[in-house]
């Protein structure tokens, strides 16, 4: 154990890093959110201060965007939280070697480039609300499988094997015995995964149309494709306190 | 009805529901399989090759300097955010150590927030601060982005390889009358290399793959690979993009071995 001084300066570079990367960047980004758009070669009109960015997030156009955003991330969350229950059994009943080659297929999604996958993503699953909501899920599946792995892992082998001892078939394991005792991993992805989907990005850009903007594609739409930054400064600090509101939520009910 | 092996955890699983899992295993890798298929397309045409297989677009992606250049600046970007990241997230899972309460409480929330914010929100908020301290554009501040993704990956390994047992060594080693210099370099460091090398691999991986931050804060000198295919992905993707997406997944998956090996390398050693 170290002295309480030489563990905040150990600590203090990736603070720093921290601080500097989110808190002065959402500071500077509120900051941009109250000025008008720019007219010049600047992202804001320096000198302007204005509240129209922020009271547009109540118009109907972006009640839309709000109502798509939360139907994605719901539909993404139990997308990946029903595939990821297939694979994390899968990879359950293996060991040793295999199972490292198995997490490396599931891991795929996160290891491989992303923009492949929605190369082959584009070609392979219809635009709209199921290609969006397949390839947000698609991301999110490797997260919802290592967590519910590490409780499947976690069961006592003795519980399923005395189910079976007292003449249990393997279907009603699975149902009275595993699914049960999975149950808080499974409530756990369904909450991580629809506060991850609530930032759903790639998944709409590129395989939803108009009516499947999300908060994020419709930042990145304001500031990209319109020149409207201060808008998208709004757009992406409603987006990160809805966000981080939910990531509270979810703290404070494990909490409870 | 039979059961699925429990080699692993003791899970007995119905075979049925063992070749659903199987099956939806193989349906996650298809697109990463067609993207690869068609990059050994002969023509324009993005359908996969049956019979003319061809590295024509492997060739042009290497002889454009828009892609290899771009390929290049990924990979020392990558190594660059891991050369950031790892020390960095090190030093502060190992003042985490000393912190208790709301201040250790606090720290690591901070800490971890990088994956906690939707990455177009920090992409945004990093463009902002990159231009107020005149850097936007340059490779400075996409290395710092990328080290600031990959810092929670590194506190949260580097944290599971400082657990109870390498604390009651570390106090032997003081107790024997070392210095904390020595301890924290012939006790704590030999002993948690195993997960910062895996911390490193994977804040390279994380690097190599970012679009969307990347997309927010590279200028027209630091395009990366995924930015690149990214602008063609978004209007006319063409074959080129499909080989972009075999390179680094290639590479991904080289540096996914690496971190899968290394730890059966160090279990198979000598005591």
């Amino acid at each position: 154990m170290t002295s309480p001084w030489r563990a905040w300066a150990l600590l203090m570079p990736a603070l720093l890093l921290a601080g500097l990367g989110t808190a002065a960047g959402a500071a500077l980004t509120l900051r941009m959110s109250l000025h008008a758009t720019g007219t010049g070669a600047g992202l804001y009109e320096p000198g302007s201060f204005t509240l129209a960015h922020w009271m547009s997030l109540a118009d109907e156009h972006h009640r839309a965007i709000i109502g798509a955003t939360v139907a994605t991330g719901l539909a993404a969350a139990l997308v990946s939280t029903a595939v990821g229950y297939l694979l994390a059994l899968v990879a359950a009943t293996l060991g040793g070697g295999r199972l490292g080659w198995v997490l490396m297929l599931i891991l795929a999604p996160r290891l491989s480039g992303v923009l492949a996958a929605l190369f082959g993503l584009q070609r392979l699953v219809p635009r709209g609300w199921v290609g969006s909501a397949l390839a947000e899920a698609w991301l999110m599946v490797p997260y919802a499988a290592l967590i519910l792995l590490v409780a499947l892992r976690g069961i006592d082998p003795a519980l399923p094997a005395a189910a079976r001892g007292l003449g249990a078939g393997p279907w009603t394991v699975l149902a009275r015995v595993i699914w049960p005792l999975s149950l808080p991993a499974v409530a756990l992805c369904l909450q991580l995964g629809w506060v991850w989907g609530l930032g759903a990005f790639l998944g709409p850009l590129f395989l939803g149309g108009p009516e499947q903007a999300t908060l994020a594609t419709e930042m990145h739409r304001e500031a990209f494709d319109l020149g409207r930054w201060p808008r998208a400064a709004a757009d992406g600090l409603a987006l990160a306190a809805l966000t981080m509101g939910a990531w509270a939520w979810g703290g404070r009910r494990e909490a409870a | 009805m039979g059961l699925g092996r429990a080699e692993g955890s003791g899970v007995s699983v119905p075979k049925a529901v063992l070749w659903v899992g199987w099956l939806a295993l193989l349906m996650m890798q298809v697109p990463l399989i067609h993207t690869v298929w068609v990059s050994f397309s002969p023509d324009m045409l993005l359908t996969p090759p049956v019979s003319d297989w061809s590295f024509r677009w492997y060739l042009a992606f290497m002889e454009d300097p828009q892609w290899s250049q771009a390929a290049a600046r990924s990979l020392v970007t990558g190594v660059l955010a891991a050369v950031v990241a790892v020390p960095t997230g090190t030093m502060a899972a190992l003042g985490l150590r000393s912190l208790a309460g709301l201040s250790r409480t606090a720290a690591l929330a901070l800490l971890l927030a990088p994956a906690c914010v939707p990455a177009v929100a920090l992409g945004l908020g990093l463009l902002q601060a990159a231009h107020a301290v005149g850097v936007a554009g340059g490779w400075a501040v996409l290395v710092f982005a990328h080290a600031l993704l990959g810092l929670p990956v590194v506190v949260l390994l580097a944290r599971m390889g400082l657990s109870a047992r390498l604390a009651e060594l570390e106090a032997a080693a003081r107790g024997l009358g070392a210095g904390p210099m020595l301890v924290a370099w012939r006790v704590t460091l030999p002993l948690i290399a195993p997960w910062l090398s895996a911390a490193a691999v994977a804040v390279f991986v994380i690097s190599l793959n970012d679009a969307v931050v990347a997309v927010f804060v590279c200028g027209p000198d630091t395009e990366t690979l995924p930015v690149v295919a990214w602008r063609q992905l978004r209007h006319a993707a063409g074959p080129l993009v499909a080989v972009a997406g075999t390179v680094t997944l290639a590479i991904s998956v080289l540096a996914g071995l690496f971190m899968i090996k290394r730890p059966e390398r160090r279990r198979d050693a000598p005591e």
